[in-house]
């Protein structure tokens, strides 16, 4: 079966459990966090990449052994982490109104979540995984962030990855519960949660590049604190209007320096994965991998490059391709 | 065979390559495509305030991609205007959005 169709079944068949009165805001939950742009979007159409909705999967490749139920299970347990890190973070970032209603949604999904990795890890004899620490650590990361762009402050690339680590902390139990229950040993199943950090931050990266015009717009633009911090003590603008967050941005060549992080994170997750096995993830690794290596390129020879790309690339679907 | 017969999109490359590679472009492309009308009557002729608005973008182009530029029509003006403009066409997230907040 397709992960995207799977993904869509699990999660159907999580909302049915839910009372009645909750069913339809869980349904449309993607519309409701304002990641979709009608009510009958599913999150298969949501989440872009099977890597960020299916992470134990697509290791399965590398467990010959494991039961197709465990691997489901592990599944429905990171996507519904996943979603319910979208919803916190959206919540607490009071990027959606407060709704009682979508609390309570995302209390459940903790509950199924947390269900669906105790029969992964029911198998196994170690010490049981759970999401416990992988979501005080976003929380934390979360309202870190929050004090830093509030503070309109100076953070330099070892903040931000401590940041962008606990933001995405919950990405990783699931696999390796997975991979626990596998028989996996200590070396590989840390070598899984590695491979997939670092997969989370060769993608924040480039979202934070690509995103940092609009995120200037909210305050809360990576891209501009990590260019005060690596123009501190230099006579640069103080980015207090976009003109001069942009002159800020690209006088100090921040976004080249952030796609050639991605780079090398995306480098770092398809060496791992090959290592594991996970020659999909491995594969799909170096596409990411090459193509940011070629936009920090573009960028680093004319500033802008990659906010524009985007920007345009719908015309180039419409009218060149 | 000059390049336009070869490559029937050849200026419009021309056109996204100069916008790719120079922000000013970009800026003063989004500016003018901002003056042009959101949308056109279809029985009715180009206003004349519209119509200086295209001619002057289709004059910036062709100074940027060194002459030779045929020139925007009112259907490509408004089709670009959405896209770069609007983002009308850039609603669905895109793929890596995803990684937003976690």
């Amino acid at each position: 079966m397709l992960l995207r169709q799977e993904l869509d079944q699990l999660y159907a068949a999580f909302c049915e459990t839910l009372p009645s009165p909750l069913q339809v805001g869980a349904r449309e939950l993607p519309y409701r966090l304002r990641m979709a742009i009608s009510p009958e979007v599913p999150w298969s159409e949501v989440l872009g990449h099977e890597v960020t909705f299916a992470a134990p999967a697509v290791f399965s490749e590398a467990m010959p052994g494991i039961a197709p139920a465990k691997v489901r299970d592990a599944v429905l347990a990171h996507a519904l982490a996943v979603i319910d890190g979208f919803g916190t973070d959206r919540l607490e970032d009071r990027q959606i109104p407060a709704s009682a209603e979508i609390r309570e949604i995302l209390s459940h999904i903790r509950n199924a979540r947390d269900r669906a990795l105790a029969r992964v890890a029911s198998s196994t004899s170690r010490e049981p995984i759970q999401f416990e620490k992988a979501q005080c650590d976003m929380l934390e990361a979360i309202h870190d962030e929050q004090r830093i762009m509030s503070e309109h402050g100076f953070a330099d690339f070892a903040i931000y990855e401590r940041i962008a680590g606990g933001k995405t902390a919950i990405g990783s139990p699931a696999s390796v519960a997975l991979a626990r229950a596998a028989g996996w040993n200590e070396y590989r199943c840390h070598a899984v949660a590695r491979a997939l950090s670092a997969v989370w931050l060769g993608m924040q990266y480039h979202d934070d590049v690509l995103d940092w015009e609009d995120d200037f717009k909210r305050d809360s633009s990576w891209a501009v604190v990590l260019a005060r911090e690596v123009t501190r003590g230099e006579a640069t603008p103080r980015a207090s209007g976009h003109e001069s967050a942009r002159a800020l941005v690209f006088e100090s060549g921040i976004l080249a320096q952030m796609l050639e992080r991605s780079f090398r994170y995306f480098r770092a997750a398809r060496k791992r994965a090959e290592v594991l096995g996970a020659r999909e993830l491995a594969a799909w690794a170096r596409t990411k991998e090459d193509y940011a290596m070629w936009l920090a390129q573009q960028e680093r020879q004319n500033s802008g490059y990659a906010v524009r790309l985007q920007a345009l690339s719908p015309w180039v679907t419409k009218v060149l391709s | 065979m000059d390049d336009e017969s070869r490559d029937p999109h050849a200026q419009l490359r021309a056109l996204y390559r100069s916008l790719l590679e120079r922000q000013s472009h970009f800026d003063e492309f989004k500016q003018l495509l901002a003056l042009y009308p959101q949308a056109l009557p279809e029985t009715t002729e180009e206003p004349e305030e519209a119509a200086m608005i295209r001619e002057r973008l289709n004059s910036r182009i062709s100074e940027w991609i060194g002459g030779g530029f045929n020139g925007l029509n009112v259907v490509q003006v408004l089709q670009w205007r959405a896209i770069v403009v609007e983002e009308r066409f850039n609603v669905v997230l895109s793929p890596w959005k995803e990684s937003n907040g976690w």
